[in-house]
């Protein structure tokens, strides 16, 4: 990888204060996500009935849900799960994307064509509705629902690759490739996807939040994670339920959710600002 | 003259389709951005190809390389006909034809290194050697005069002549026969522009390489060209040696062109009686009729509204020229 | 009188890398009916100084240090943002090297030339509308009433050209900046431009700034010559004494360097290394690295200007070359 270009980017990114703030925030919750079992006071399904929707105290930070159960553990337990389906089914919609829209964009033509109007029909599609016949039919598997959210924002994905592909493509520098005689599928790898991927990292981490929100819309139907498993979605489905005689249900995983949403955006265009080529010539 | 030339066009065509709407209704329209272009190039020769903008030469340069694919015509490199290789037989046949472009901060790859950038053509060919391979490198950027601490540095950390540098070093890497240089130095200043030409002239003469060399400036054609092509709307007008065509040039297009390339010398310039075109480039989707320049014509007649002139020979074979009026 | 004197005007950019000194200190003068060519390479300082001089550029990062651009006596610099408004595309007109970009596209030929008239010169649509179609035709745009009604991208780079010429000139400026107006034309384009510019010079004797890389242009047109390098004025003459007798190794090199159309050049010599980091000029002559008469003193200071002949100025330490 560029050194050069992308340390410039870097010192951009850390002079974004919104964008630094973001990305610190991320960062540790991911290591609270990782060291959940040993940081977390109480057990996820540990339930304490004679505690029941307990206001916020020192025992319980965030005070405790319906079945008493601590509310800050089981926060933290729906943010590893949270986190991880946003990560991982970003991640399948990057390869999916990048790969799909990169052919089309350097091969052209009708294929280009038809591979577009095909994304242009998914697209058309309420892809949300899909998903939750699927969640319905093949009952609630997690690993289905990475793969299922990962589809939904392939294509976006697909789009945007594929237009930096075609702007790429006329560029000289990979017409002196085709020249020298380097391979197609070396031109697409080599050159045209690490120039591409300004934008493929900004929309991922713009992706990201977007799939945690779908996920808690999921789970706040009832179609997501099961019980007594919980993400931030189910958290807040049964925050709602007893939102008027403990408020605090609700408002602490959707506190979590929001701050971690506006996180990953201001993330998202700190670096989108920072990798802008033009910027760097300052 | 026994030697074969290396690079034989012939009848070359480059048409983009213009598109008029969704629904095409009448005859497709094609923008003939090279029409029917001929020329040879031998061996160690240089040949200049000029015009202004809308001329054509550029598509040429790329039909050549078949980084835009002709429309028709014939390209003989060698041997080989060029235009009939596909696949990899057309890629193993690129080391003999290659390209200097005219944006030296868009064609080097910015996020490659100049080694990465250089080794590139070798290894697409297995031509790359680990242990001897860098040295060769070093090799060729001394003698393109960039230093040898460059191979891990990045294009930006160098100024537009130096990069050109490297871009001539890429072409050079696969020992090619044929160079196809694109203004190369168009984009340059005025003092790094001298570098680069006396660089190209230098090499040129030691590889004994054939060049296509296109420009839009007069001036820095006719210090490296041996021979001439002027193109205009996607044809040859006129095509003769160096010196031939700036002392005494035929066509009154390419007299026009060169009446109008100023002169630093105020004494000469204010002597100067320049030959002013009428009117404005006519489109190249719908070129005038008969001789595609009487639009503009100091010496047009009626005759030739009619029919489109063809290149004939004026005073010897090497020496063409296309217009009626030139006996 | 001159009509604009500059005296050592120093334009300086503050930015993240530290301070670039694209003018450093220029001083030259332009008289009524003069047409002036400004010759310099990229990084001279020739389109940032004009840019300076009418405060259009923004400022900050731009900061004028010192110097005085001085209008019929009156410091450019210095005057009322309203006044300096009054003069610009009225008195002091600028034509620049991208037609596309100076006009604007959503709007017809007809409503930008009369612009200028209705609100400079206070003219009534229908008499800016007649005024405008004159300027069209004196510009060699067949058809103008046509034309009014086009817009620019359906101009050629030409025809665009003469559009800005028109639209320079149909207030009757008394000072013309042309900053490369030339050099993203076509040769044949070029010439019939330039002929058009020195012909209206000509009718009008109004003074003109033109700003080239081209010395081919600038032998064409112009009467006086300055030469500038990385900031500073170099050079100031008559322009066949710059052309025939040139005192300075940067204008020597620049003239020896240029390739031509009507001499044999069996090599053309070459000005070794490239163009000085403007963020990291010192005192001394920003030639020194490349200058083949260099003595100790270049470095260290920049040189007072002699004048070795009539009316021709130079900056440099070296007297015979």
């Amino acid at each position: 990888m560029n050194n050069s270009l992308w340390t410039d980017a870097w010192h951009r990114l850390l002079r974004n204060k919104l964008a630094l703030f973001g990305a610190i925030f991320i960062g540790l919750e991911i290591l609270v996500v990782i060291l959940t079992p040993w940081i977390a006071p109480y057990g996820f399904e540990t339930q304490n009935l004679e505690l029941t929707l307990a206001k916020p105290s020192l025992v319980h930070w965030f005070g405790t849900d319906s079945l008493g159960r601590d509310l800050f553990t089981r926060i933290l337990y729906g943010g590893r799960i949270s986190i991880t389906v946003g990560l991982l089914a970003s991640l399948v919609s990057v390869l999916v994307g990048v790969v799909y829209g990169a052919v089309s964009g350097f091969v052209g033509g009708k294929t280009d064509n038809l591979m577009m109007r095909f994304v242009d029909i998914l697209y058309a599609l309420p892809f949300i509705f899909l998903v939750i016949i699927l969640m319905v039919y093949f009952g609630r598997n997690i690993l289905l629902l990475f793969i299922a959210l990962g589809l939904t924002q392939w294509l976006t994905m697909a789009r945007i690759v594929r237009g930096q592909v075609i702007s790429l493509k006329q560029k000289e520098f990979v017409e002196a490739a085709k020249s020298v005689g380097v391979k197609t599928s070396r031109i697409i790898l080599k050159h045209l996807i690490p120039n591409a991927l300004g934008p493929v990292i900004v929309y991922l981490t713009l992706t990201v939040p977007s799939v945690i929100l779908e996920e808690a819309f999921l789970s706040f139907l009832g179609l997501g994670v099961q019980a007594p498993m919980a993400s931030w979605g189910t958290l807040i489905s049964s925050g709602v339920e007893v939102m008027e005689i403990a408020p605090w249900v609700l408002f602490f995983p959707a506190l979590m959710l929001s701050v971690t949403l506006f996180s990953l955006n201001f993330l998202g265009d700190g670096l989108r600002d920072a990798l802008d080529p033009k910027g760097a010539r300052d | 003259m026994s030697t074969k030339p290396i690079l034989k066009v012939h009848n070359l065509k480059v048409y983009y389709p213009v598109r008029k709407g969704f629904i095409n209704l009448g005859e497709p329209q094609f923008l003939k951005a090279v029409d029917g272009v001929s020329f040879e190039l031998n061996p160690g020769e240089v040949l200049g190809l000029v015009g202004e903008s809308g001329c054509g030469k550029s598509s040429l340069g790329k039909a050549l390389l078949r980084l835009q694919e002709p429309t028709s015509g014939k390209i003989e490199l060698g041997d080989s006909d060029f235009l009939n290789l596909h696949g990899e037989s057309l890629r193993k046949i690129r080391p003999q034809i290659q390209m200097i472009f005219q944006d030296p901060y868009a064609s080097l790859d910015p996020r490659m290194t100049v080694e990465a950038t250089l080794k590139e053509p070798l290894e697409a060919h297995q031509l790359w050697d680990k242990n001897e391979g860098p040295k060769a490198l070093n090799q060729i950027l001394d003698r393109v005069g960039i230093s040898n601490k460059s191979l891990q540095k990045y294009p930006h950390e160098f100024s537009g002549g130096q990069r050109q540098r490297i871009a001539i070093a890429r072409a050079l890497v696969l020992k090619p026969k044929v160079i196809v240089a694109d203004e190369p130095v168009s984009s340059l200043d005025v003092s790094v522009q001298a570098q680069v030409l006396n660089l190209l002239k230098e090499i040129q003469k030691e590889f004994n390489l054939s060049m296509v060399f296109i420009s839009h400036n007069l001036a820095v054609v006719k210090y490296i060209a041996d021979k001439i092509a002027v193109m205009y709307l996607g044809k040859i007008v006129e095509t003769g040696s160096t010196n031939e065509l700036y002392s005494n040039c035929q066509h009154p297009y390419t007299q026009a062109l060169i009446s109008a390339v100023p002169i630093p010398d105020p004494k000469i310039e204010r002597g100067r009686k320049r030959i002013e075109l009428r009117g404005e480039l006519p489109s190249p989707i719908n070129p005038p009729r008969g001789c595609t320049f009487h639009t503009r014509c100091p010496i047009a007649k009626d005759s030739c509204k009619i029919s489109p002139p063809e290149l004939k020979p004026y005073q010897r074979e090497s020496w063409q020229v296309s217009c009626f009026e030139v006996k | 009188m001159a009509i604009l004197e500059i005296k050592n005007l120093q334009a300086h950019f503050h930015t993240r890398k530290g301070v670039v000194r694209a003018v450093n200190g220029i001083s030259y003068s332009l008289n009524p009916g003069e047409i002036l060519g400004i010759v310099g390479e990229s990084g001279s300082g020739k389109s940032v100084s004009q840019l300076s001089y009418l405060r259009l550029l923004p400022s900050p990062p731009l900061r004028i240090p010192g110097g005085e651009v001085l209008y019929k006596g009156e410091n450019l610099l210095k005057m009322s943002d309203e006044k300096l408004r009054s003069l610009r595309g009225n008195k002091i007109s600028m034509i620049f090297q991208e037609p596309m970009t100076s006009l604007n596209p959503y709007l017809t030929i007809g409503t930008q030339l009369t612009e200028p008239l209705m609100i400079h010169l206070g003219f009534s649509k229908k008499a800016a509308w007649k005024e405008a179609n004159a300027a069209l035709e004196k510009v060699g745009i067949a058809e103008a009433e046509k034309a009014m009604k086009a817009y620019p991208h359906e101009f050629s780079g030409g025809m665009r050209q003469r559009v800005m010429i028109a639209m320079a000139l149909t207030t009757k400026p008394e000072i013309l900046i042309a900053d490369e107006p030339t050099t993203a034309l076509d040769v044949t384009v070029q010439a019939q431009i330039l002929e058009l510019l020195k012909s209206i010079q000509k009718e009008t004797q109004m003074a003109i700034l033109l700003i080239t890389h081209d010395l081919g242009v600038i032998a064409g047109l112009a009467n006086k010559v300055v030469v500038m390098y990385a900031g500073r004025v170099f050079e100031e003459g008559p322009v066949d004494s710059i052309f025939e007798k040139s005192q300075h190794p940067y204008t020597k090199a620049l003239l020896k360097s240029t390739p031509r159309i009507d001499i044999n050049q069996e090599t053309i010599p070459v000005i070794g290394g490239s163009i000085p980091d403007l963020s990291q000029i010192g005192t001394g002559c920003p030639f020194y690295d490349r200058c083949d008469y260099r003595k100790d003193i270049c470095r260290d200071s920049f040189p007072e200007s002699r004048t070795p002949d009539l009316n021709h100025k130079t900056f440099c330490h070296v007297e015979r070359f």
